[in-house]
């Protein structure tokens, strides 16, 4: 900030991760739309609900504990080093709240990554970054919502939230989303638009709630043949997937590094290179990503009207699937190549879908498993394959490590299994046990918004004898 | 007198500020009220929905209800 260069660098960056934001919003908007329109009538409040107190729950604990876990955690810890300090992300830190930037007696400069920078920078890009960071945590919870809708408690799917939106997700970004996260610098990790990072953690996450929170009523004949329990409102659904595409425009931009000088970050020495990066600080541009975006979004929605035989449902969940596919190399992919990866991504999340429905009597009522999990492993795995060889990590790390099918099949594990669904499933375990994880049988049946329906039928039953009353008050009525 | 660090922005050297938020050095108590709120929801929250699926229980008892409910969704 104390050169105009400078500070043009820092104000650019501080409003472009802003607009980023509104744009996710849109996302959990989508996922509103889209999960209510997937639940029949007798449930719809509580869907809604659901969704929406996630918002205040993941968004305060990452306030108190979720930022800061991001920028301390990059080793492990334990596994290339400790804890890193981080003072700009701490929850008592000054900086996490208005700051000038000058140096206080408390806090001459923010610690730990981007140290150098110090107050100056993080007191206009904390919040902005925290916020961008947030719309993912709330992503990732939002996506286990829907595949848990009509028979889990309001209460348990709050606590998964908060252990996917605050903690999984979020270590899982230390780990391999962050520039010196060690599954980067070690596994030679690539995922620059998240498709293990928030999809397939996300989709490994639902999984392990699903598999212990049990299928709902009817879905399976005796014989095991699943039934189809088809949307409520199919326009509710299209509307909300059409969101979701929208907000990802703020989630793809959201994940670069708008400008920089490669010059600071091991480019040749003595030269200005101003460019965007990825969130690993190796260099990319906003055309790659918008060629990449729409072209595997097309693929997976070419597919996906083919493979699922015009199914609207399926159709326009394959387009995600497909943009959810190639995201993991979107910043480097020849778009052609974006388009064919969506292709298979949203062929693979359809029949696996409907595969392990059949075969492991899962339901997944809005595909999230599918679309999210699957997708983005099969992503990663690819990604492993089509950028095999090149550079992972930024130019500071000379030698650079570098990216493999190997290090990328790792890290669709870890984030599928490790940091999905173990902790899913743990957590899930324990909830069931208290029995607290899903409604009892009798309020499945009737419905979880029975108590307000019957509610606002009294409401009315008063406001219509009230009427009859003044009616006959007049004369009007005998 | 002020709850912030300032007092006046008459020939303020923004350099020389950092934080502005009114009682600064109340950030830990702050974050214990902070969590202490987010766990309350929690336990406030387990009170209504038990509440709540208690009276939807007593309707899944009544037969007509059910069965207005089981014939609205086969409708839908």
């Amino acid at each position: 900030m104390d050169t105009d260069i400078g500070a043009l660098t820092v104000i650019f960056t501080e409003f472009y991760y802003w607009v980023t934001i509104p744009l996710m919003f849109l996302i959990h908007v989508g996922f509103c739309m889209y999960e209510v329109g997937a639940t029949r009538h007798k449930n719809h409040v509580h869907t809604l609900m659901k969704n929406t107190m996630l918002i205040p729950l993941v968004t305060v604990t990452f306030f108190f504990f979720g930022w800061w876990i991001y920028f301390a955690f990059p080793n492990g810890p334990g596994i290339t080093g400790g804890l890193v300090q981080s003072d700009n992300a701490v929850p008592w830190s000054q900086l996490m709240g208005t700051h000038l930037g000058g140096s206080t007696e408390t806090l001459e400069s923010a610690q730990g990554y981007g140290a150098d920078l110090g107050n100056s920078f993080w007191n206009r890009l904390n919040g902005v970054f925290w916020a961008a960071f947030l719309l993912f945590s709330w992503t990732a919870a939002s996506i286990v919502s829907g595949a848990t809708i009509e028979r889990i408690r309001p209460s348990a799917f709050w606590i998964l939230a908060v252990v996917i939106g605050s903690g999984m997700w979020i270590i899982d970004a230390s780990w391999g989303w962050h520039p010196d996260g060690w599954m980067v610098t070690q596994l030679g990790y690539h995922d620059a638009y998240a498709s293990g990072v928030i999809h397939a953690i996300a989709g490994g996450f639902a999984l392990g709630v699903v598999v212990v929170l049990g299928p709902r009523i009817g879905k399976f004949a005796p014989d095991g043949t699943p039934r189809n329990i088809n949307p409520h409102n199919k326009w509710l659904v299209t509307i909300g997937l059409f969101l979701i595409y929208t907000g990802f425009w703020g989630f793809y931009v959201a994940c670069n590094v708008p400008i920089i000088d490669y010059g600071t970050l091991g480019g040749a020495e003595g030269v200005v290179n101003y460019t965007a990066t990825t969130i690993y600080l190796t260099p990319t541009t906003l055309s790659a990503i918008v060629f990449n975006f729409l072209m595997s979004l097309s693929g997976g929605l070419i597919m996906g009207y083919i493979v699922s035989k015009g199914d609207a449902f399926w159709t326009y969940s394959a387009g995600l699937a497909g943009v959810i596919t190639a995201s993991a190399g979107n910043d480097l992919y020849h778009p052609i190549q974006a388009m064919l990866i969506g292709a298979v991504g949203a062929y693979c999340a359809y029949k696996l879908h409907f595969w392990v429905e059949r075969k492991f009597k899962i339901d997944d009522p809005v595909g999230a498993i599918a679309v999210h999990g699957y997708a983005g492993f099969i992503g990663l795995v690819i990604a492993g394959f089509v950028l095999w060889g090149h550079p992972a990590t930024a130019g500071y790390y000379d030698p650079p490590t570098l990216i493999t099918p190997w290090g990328q099949f790792l890290g669709a594990i870890i984030m599928f299994v490790v940091l999905g669904f173990i902790p899913a499933f743990v957590v899930s375990k324990i909830l069931n046990a208290f029995g607290m994880l899903r409604v009892p049988i009798a309020v499945e049946l009737v419905g979880l918004d029975m108590s307000e329906e019957i509610a606002e039928e009294m409401d009315a039953i008063a406001i219509s004898e009230a009427d009859i009353a003044e009616a006959k008050r007049l004369g009007l009525l005998s | 007198m002020s709850t912030t660090p300032v007092e006046t922005w008459v020939g303020a050297d923004l350099s020389q500020i950092g934080p502005i938020y009114p009682m600064v050095g109340t950030e830990f108590i702050l974050l214990i009220i902070g969590v202490a709120f987010w766990l309350w929801f929690h336990i406030a929250q387990l009170r209504i929905e038990k509440r709540e699926m208690e009276a939807d229980e007593a309707a899944a008892r009544s037969p007509e209800r059910l069965k207005r409910v089981f014939d609205e969704e086969a409708h839908e």
